[in-house]
C-alpha cells in the first residue's frame, strides 16, 4: 500500500459529509437564499477539490482508502478509480448546474415545497458521492438506500396526483430492488466471507460456485429495478416526467445512473468468475432491447418530458454493452457515454422545464413557435439532444466511436450495428421534438407565448446552456481524458 | 443431512415468498408495505443465520470459551434494520399523502380516480 497524498482523505470526507451537514443545516435553518448560496458554493468547491484528486489517481493508480486505519479484511475501504472519478465529476458538474437552476426555479414558481427540495437535494448529493467511492458491498447497500430515501420524495414533491402515484410506484420498485440487492450481498458473504470489492476482485480466478452466480443474479435484478434497466423500467417514465424539472434532471442524470454504474462495477472485477461469455452476451441483448424499446417509445410520446424520460431508459442500455465487450476501449467508451449522457440529459430536462415555465404545458403540438421567444433555451435543448444522439463534434460521438471500435476489434460486429441503430433512433426523437418547436404557431397558440417575451431569468437560462456546452466540449477532450478513464480498468478475460 | 437442522432456512424461504406475494397481490398500500417488511425481515434472518456456529457463544470475550459466532452479520443487519425503518417511515408518509389526495388507499380505487381525470 503506497502512501496516499495527504489531500485524498480530506477530499473524500468533504465530498461525502459536506452535503450531509448542509442538509442538516437546511432542515434546521430554512433560509432559501443562504441555502442556495451554500449549495452552489459546495458544488464549486467540489469541482476544485476534484482536480488534485484526479491528478493523484492518474499518478498512483486506483486509490484505496481504509477507513479509520483498519486494514482489510477487517476495515471498510473507499475506492476511487477512473470510473468512480468520472461519476464524481459528473455529480459535481450536474449538481452545480442544477443547484443554480433550482435557485431560480424555486423563486419563479414560488414552490411551497422549496425547503424540502433543498434538504432532499443535499441528502441525495451526499448519498451519491458516498455511493461512487464505496468499495464495500454492504456500504454500497447503505448508500444506495440513502439515494432512494432522497430520490422518492423528490418525485413526490411535485404537486398533483400523478407525481404522488408515480412516486409510490417508484418506491415499491426501489424497495424490492434493495431487498434483492441485500439478499445478493448475504449470499456473497455466505459463499466467500468477503464484502470488500478489492478483495473480491483479487481472488484467484477459479470457477465460482453456484451460490455466487445466484448472488450476482439477485444483485443484478435488484439494481435493474432501481436503475430502470429494461425490462424493469416501468416506473421511470412516469416518475421522471412527473417530477419538477431540477428533480427530473438529477434523477435522470445521476440517480438512475448510480444503480447502472454498480451493475458494471460489480460485473467487471468482483464477480468476473461468476459469469460466462454466453451470459455476457445475454446482458448485452437486454441492453440493446432497452435501447430499442426506449427509443421507439420516445418516438411515440405526445408530451415533452415523457420523451426525455424514455430516452433515459434507452441510454442506460448502452452501459450494459460493456459486459460483453469488456475491453479497455469499451470501458472508456461506456464511461464517456455515462458522462455525456448525464450532462446532456440534465441540460435537456432543465431546458424542458424552461419551456414548461414559458408556455405552461409540455404538449409537443403546443411547442410550435416557441423558438421565437425561447431561442437560446431551445438551442440548448437541441444541442443536448444532438449530444445524446452521438453526432460529431459532441462527446456522445466519441463515446459511440470508442464503443463501436471495441466491438469491431473483437469481431462482435452486431453490437456496432445496435449502437448505430440506437444513435439513429435518438436523432429521430430529438429532431421530432425540435421540429415541433420550430413549426409556425397557429393563431390560438400565440397568446400564452407573448407573456414570456420579457425573457427568462438568467439563473434558469444559463445552467442548461452551459451543461449542453459541456457535453459538446467533451467531444474535443477525448484523447486528453482517455488515460484518466482507463485507470483501474479491469484486466478482462473475455 | 437432517432437514430439521436447516429449519431456519425453511422459515426464511417461506417468509420471503409470503412477503413477496403480499407486495404483488395486495391492493391495499399499507398492506403492501407490511409485505415489503416481511420480505425484508426474511433476508435479515437469512444473513444472521449465516453467522451462527454450532455451539458458538455470543461474541463476548469470556474465560474458557473458545468458539464464537461471527459478530459481523449482526452489526450489518443492525444497520440494515435502521435503513429499513427509515424507508418504511417514508413509505407510510407517502401513503398518508395518497389518502389526503384520493381519500382511499386501495389501489384499484386510486386507478379509477386517475382514469376519470
Amino acid at each position: 500500500m503506497t502512501e496516499l497524498d495527504s489531500l485524498v482523505a480530506p477530499t473524500l470526507t468533504f465530498l461525502i459529509f459536506a452535503p450531509l451537514l448542509a442538509g442538516v443545516v437546511a432542515l434546521l435553518w430554512p433560509r432559501g437564499l443562504v441555502l442556495d448560496l451554500l449549495s452552489i458554493s459546495l458544488g464549486a468547491i467540489s469541482l476544485v477539490l476534484l482536480v488534485p484528486l484526479s491528478g493523484t489517481v492518474m499518478g498512483q493508480g486506483p486509490l484505496l482508502l481504509e477507513l479509520g486505519g483498519h486494514e482489510l479484511p477487517l476495515g471498510i475501504p473507499l475506492y476511487v478509480d477512473g470510473l468512480a472519478l468520472a461519476m464524481l465529476w459528473l455529480t459535481a458538474l450536474t449538481g452545480l448546474g442544477t443547484a443554480v437552476y433550482a435557485s431560480g426555479w424555486l423563486r419563479s414558481v414560488s414552490h411551497p415545497s422549496g425547503q424540502q427540495y433543498r434538504v432532499l437535494w443535499f441528502l441525495l448529493w451526499s448519498g451519491l458521492n458516498a455511493l461512487f467511492v464505496s468499495g464495500d458491498l454492504f456500504n454500497i447497500y447503505v448508500t444506495l438506500e440513502i439515494t432512494t430515501l432522497a430520490a422518492v420524495p423528490l418525485v413526490a414533491l411535485a404537486r398533483g396526483r400523478e407525481a404522488l402515484s408515480a412516486a409510490m410506484q417508484y418506491l415499491y420498485f426501489a424497495l424490492v430492488g434493495s431487498i434483492l440487492f441485500l439478499l445478493g450481498v448475504a449470499l456473497v458473504y455466505a459463499e466467500t466471507g468477503l464484502l470488500a470489492l478489492p478483495e473480491l476482485s483479487a481472488r484467484e480466478s477459479e470457477a465460482a460456485g453456484p451460490g455466487e452466480t445466484i448472488a450476482l443474479l439477485a444483485i443484478t435484478v435488484g439494481l435493474a429495478m432501481k436503475a430502470a434497466l429494461f425490462p424493469a423500467h416501468g416506473w421511470l417514465p412516469r416518475a421522471h416526467a412527473a417530477a419538477s424539472p431540477p428533480a427530473s434532471a438529477l434523477l435522470s442524470a445521476l440517480v438512475a445512473k448510480a444503480a447502472a454504474y454498480l451493475v458494471i462495477r460489480l460485473w467487471l472485477g468482483p464477480f468476473e468468475a461468476a459469469w460466462t461469455p454466453a451470459v455476457a452476451q445475454l446482458m448485452g441483448v437486454v441492453g440493446v432491447l432497452g435501447i430499442l424499446y426506449g427509443s421507439l417509445q420516445a418516438l411515440r410520446q405526445h408530451r415533452l418530458k415523457p420523451v426525455i424520460a424514455y430516452s433515459t431508459v434507452a441510454q442506460l442500455g448502452y452501459l450494459l454493452l460493456l459486459i460483453p465487450l469488456a475491453s479497455v476501449v469499451a470501458w472508456q467508451g461506456v464511461i464517456y457515454h455515462a458522462l455525456v449522457h448525464g450532462l446532456a440529459k440534465a441540460a435537456f430536462f432543465l431546458a424542458a422545464g424552461n419551456l414548461i415555465l414559458g408556455i405552461g404545458h409540455d404538449r409537443l403540438v403546443g411547442l410550435a413557435g416557441c423558438d421565437r421567444v425561447l431561442s437560446k433555451n431551445l438551442l440548448a435543448m437541441a444541442v443536448a439532444g444532438v449530444a445524446i444522439a452521438g453526432l460529431p463534434p459532441t462527446g456522445g460521438f466519441i463515446a459511440k466511436w470508442w464503443m463501436i471500435t471495441a466491438a469491431l476489434e473483437q469481431g462482435q460486429w452486431w453490437w456496432a450495428v445496435a449502437i448505430g441503430m440506437g444513435g439513429l433512433l435518438a436523432a429521430l426523437y430529438v429532431f421530432r421534438v425540435v421540429s415541433f418547436a420550430v413549426h409556425s404557431p397557429r393563431p390560438w397558440h400565440e397568446e400564452p407565448l407573448r407573456e414570456t417575451r420579457h425573457g427568462l431569468n438568467r439563473l434558469l437560462l444559463w445552467p442548461p446552456v452551459l451543461l449542453a456546452a459541456a457535453a459538446v466540449a467533451l467531444g474535443m477532450t477525448g484523447e486528453l481524458l482517455a488515460p484518466f478513464l482507463a485507470v483501474g480498468a479491469p484486466e478482462v478475460s473475455p | 443431512m437432517d432437514w430439521l437442522g436447516l429449519y431456519n432456512y425453511w422459515v426464511v424461504v417461506i417468509l420471503m415468498m409470503a412477503g413477496f406475494y403480499i407486495v404483488i397481490a395486495q391492493g391495499n398500500l399499507v398492506k403492501k408495505i407490511v409485505g415489503l417488511n416481511i420480505f425484508q425481515t426474511s433476508v435479515f434472518i437469512f444473513f444472521i443465520s449465516l453467522a451462527k456456529l454450532d455451539g458458538g457463544s455470543a461474541p463476548v470475550y469470556v474465560e474458557g470459551i473458545t468458539e464464537y459466532s461471527n459478530p459481523l452479520p449482526h452489526v450489518l443487519i443492525l444497520t440494515a434494520i435502521v435503513v429499513g425503518v427509515a424507508l418504511t417511515a417514508m413509505g407510510l408518509a407517502l401513503v398518508v399523502r395518497v389518502h389526503e389526495l384520493y381519500g382511499s388507499i386501495e389501489e384499484d380505487e386510486i386507478h379509477e380516480q386517475d382514469g376519470s381525470d
